[in-house]
């Protein structure tokens, strides 16, 4: 065995003393000795044979932790992204959750559809001009599949999921869905019952997926669906006399990239570990969808109306 | 025979494999599961006389076990 040398190296993936504490046990148990560890710089020093480091290096990883320069995992490549939307839509082995959850949605999409046009030959027929809510119930409908897809795909990575993770599954689940919901209700009952919509889904979801790291999570989600609730609103006020509808459309389709990315980053970034179960049955998703697809609609049509709305 | 803990103080996956790498160390465990989110630590081991050994290993890593 050739000599002990000191190894410098740097990490992504540590975030806190426990990570610093799992990385030493590693290397300890590998034969090496950790002379400086650091979470903050991602730094570590080690002494050991060079033959030792590559196990060490190799279990690191296994557990998330990433020496910086590695050439295994490129970042930044946009064909990774289609690679992964590609694998979800044919179902692939490795993206097995998202892919019920993505059939699910299809599921809850039609679900929702149709109990929405039952609702208007029952109870929304009679309402004046209730047809000029259609483009916002088509959003309604968007935003409830969207959010509940999301949401339970964070889910199915919430064990163990790491800090800056967990920070970002909050704050995505806050915003975007708050964001969505306060420009429906925004258009269509003014800014005060707006921002009331858009903060209540956004601060729930964002609360209840980003606890998964803890109370960091879960102020980050908070926050997120704070602003995002009054800014959802504030932005369909705001441009209630050009090209509203259009508008949303296109910033629907965005949010939708949003959570997308979400998704193809709780796959990329945790995705390697071996606990990806989806913990949601058929019924239960497509029924949460419905449910949050009416209490949109009914919010939108028989809701207090502020001084300034689109219908 | 197996048991389930309430441990306070995980927050991330390095928390989880803290308590399955000092807990499965243990003689006589032979199955250990870790719940962050759900705060919860699940043990199959042989012998009732190792549970105190396990809520000391997972105390000593610095989380509490209720």
């Amino acid at each position: 065995m050739s000599e002990a040398v000191v190894h410098r190296l740097e990490f992504t993936g540590m975030t806190c003393g426990s990570c610093e504490r799992i990385m030493e046990r590693i290397a300890e148990r590998n034969g090496a000795r950790v002379n400086e560890i650091d979470a903050d710089s991602g730094l570590v020093s080690l002494t050991c044979a060079p033959e030792k480091l590559s196990p060490i290096l190799e279990e690191f990883a296994r557990n998330g932790f990433r020496k910086k320069g590695s050439v295994e995992e490129p970042r930044g490549n946009p064909r990774r992204v289609l690679d992964y939307l590609g694998a979800l839509v044919s179902a692939a082995e490795h993206v097995q959750a998202e892919s019920i959850l993505f059939n699910y949605s299809l599921a809850g999409l039609m679900a929702s559809t149709l109990a929405l046009l039952v609702s208007y030959f029952l109870f929304f027929n009679g309402v004046p001009d209730v047809l000029a809510y259609f483009p916002f119930w088509v959003l309604a409908v968007l935003t409830s599949v969207s959010s509940v897809y999301s949401y339970y795909n964070a889910k199915c990575y919430s064990n163990g999921i790491s800090c800056t993770n967990g920070m970002m599954v909050g704050m995505i689940m806050g915003m975007i869905p708050g964001f969505m919901a306060g420009a429906i209700a925004g258009a269509t009952n003014g800014m005060f019952v707006g921002s009331l919509a858009g903060m209540a889904l956004g601060i729930i979801l964002g609360v209840k997926a980003g606890k998964t790291c803890g109370i960091m999570g879960a102020m980050e989600g908070a926050m997120a669906g704070l602003m995002a609730g009054i800014m959802g609103a504030m932005t369909s006020v705001m441009m209630l006399n050009d090209h509203l509808v259009a508008f949303l459309f296109i910033l629907f389709a965005l949010c939708g990239a949003l959570l997308l990315g979400m998704s193809y980053l709780l796959h990329r970034e945790e995705g390697q570990r071996d606990q990806t179960h989806v913990s949601v049955g058929l019924p239960r998703f497509a029924l949460l969808c419905v449910g949050l697809s009416l209490l949109l609609v009914v919010l939108m049509v028989y809701g207090p109306k502020g001084p300034l709305t689109f219908i | 025979m197996e048991k389930t803990l309430s441990v306070k103080g995980m927050h991330c996956n390095s928390c989880r494999l803290l308590i399955e790498d000092a807990v499965g160390e243990i003689k006589g465990v032979e199955h250990v599961s870790v719940d962050v989110g759900k705060e919860r630590v699940q043990v199959r081991f042989s012998d009732e006389g190792l549970l105190p050994q396990i809520k000391q290993a997972i105390e000593k890593e610095g989380y509490r076990v209720e």
